[in-house]
Formats: structure tokens, sequence, C-alpha cells
């Protein structure tokens, strides 16, 4: 298993820019005004992939109670097409 | 009481909805919709299970009745110990765990159980929610 050092950080737009339409899960490392700024990359994938990520991202907070996480969708969440209501 | 107003800069999405990142428990960040037609904040079973939420262990069921179907339906309700938006936190919080349609790729709604303990309001042009105490300070500032 790779250490925490070696995933790599990135900013989310790198991030977006890299792996668009996919689910990414990161360990935030960078926080400004409450928004995420940047992260290292523990996984990403397609929709078919996102239990294995969240899977990951237990196991991590299993080893490291202090980590924090995000796992989001890296294109537009709410597509053009659709209107909500909820 | 805390007299500090927050403002919390959300983003807009189609239809000019405003969805924020929450701190769920400390440790995991979540989109959420602001949505003042939901009485409680929910979230979609895939938050759920990242945040370990024993789904077959519910803290209780609650009916829920949704603008687009006549039915309704129990859904399991849990309490998170604390749910950060900005610099403000929220603890105790009751959330429920409801499915959204897949292609709605967000991961959960902001319901009336957290708004309702500010005074909050809305800019839509700027995509700001502003969060002002209430007397009794049910919400705690971080800052």
């Amino acid at each position: 298993m790779m250490s925490m050092n070696e995933y790599p950080e990135l900013t989310i737009e790198e991030i977006e820019k890299r792996w668009l339409d996919e689910w990414v899960l990161i360990e935030v490392t960078r926080m400004e005004d409450h928004q995420v700024v940047a992260g290292r990359v523990i996984g990403h994938g397609p929709d078919q992939e996102v239990d294995y990520l969240v899977s990951q991202e237990l196991t991590l907070h299993q080893q490291r109670p202090e980590a924090e996480t995000y796992l989001f969708w890296t294109s537009e969440p709410i597509p053009e097409d659709m209107v909500v209501v909820l | 009481m805390n007299e500090q107003v927050d403002r919390v800069q959300c983003a807009r999405h189609p239809g000019g909805v405003l969805v924020t990142v929450a701190r769920l428990n400390r440790k995991v960040l979540a989109r959420l919709l602001v949505d003042t037609g939901a009485a409680i904040t929910v979230v979609v079973p895939r938050t759920a299970a990242r945040l370990g939420l024993p789904l077959d262990k519910p803290h209780r069921m609650m009916v829920i009745g949704t603008a687009h179907t006549a039915r309704t339906s129990p859904i399991p309700i849990f309490k998170l110990d604390c749910l950060q938006i900005g610099d403000v936190e929220v603890t105790n919080l009751e959330v429920g765990v409801v499915d959204f349609p897949s292609r709605l790729r967000i991961d959960g709604a902001l319901g009336i159980n957290f708004l309702a303990r500010f005074r909050p309001t809305f800019e839509f042009d700027t995509a700001r929610l502003i969060l002002r105490p209430l007397s009794g300070d049910l919400g705690r500032s971080l800052s």
C-alpha cells in the first residue's frame, strides 16, 4: 500500500481537468474560505466504482481518524438538462 | 449571544439552486443543496455509508412526503454529532437518508432543522447564504 505521502497533491482545478466526469476521493490538504482548494488523490472512477471509493474512504478514516476527506463528482453535479425539485 | 454573521459562499447550479460544502462529523466533506422546502436535512445512501451510519439501526424512522410523488414513505433517521457550514457548527443534528436520482450527483440537502437554528437569508445573485445567530445561540460559531 502506498504511504499517504506517495499520493499526489493536486488542486481541485487540476483534479477536475485530469479526471473529468468521474468521482474523485481526496484527503483534503488545503481549504480557503471554507472551500476545498487541494488534496491528495486517494482514488477516482466512474459511477460504477463509487462504492469502492467509499470503502477506501472508510479504511482511511479507520487508519487515520483525523483525516478529512471529500468525495466529489468532477463536473456539474446537477446536469444542465435537469431542474431540481425535491 | 454571539452577533457574528456568517456569509457562506455557495455554488450556483442549474435553475439557480445553491449548493454548499458541509463538514459532517468533522471528517467528511459533502455537497448539500440548500433546501428551504425540506423539513429535515437529508443525505443520500452513499454519504451515509461514508459516515459509517448503520442503515439497519437508525435512531428512528420518519414518514416523509415529497413533491414528485403522491406516496409517502418512511426513511431512517440518524443523529450526526455535528454539521458545519462556513464558520458555524450545529451539534446533535438529525438527518434522514433518502435516494436522489442517480444523475444528481450531490450528497444531500440542507434542510430546515439546520437552517432554523439561525436567521437565514439568501443572496442568489452572489450565491451566498447568510446565517445570523438566533438569541439562545443554538448554533455555534467556530471563529
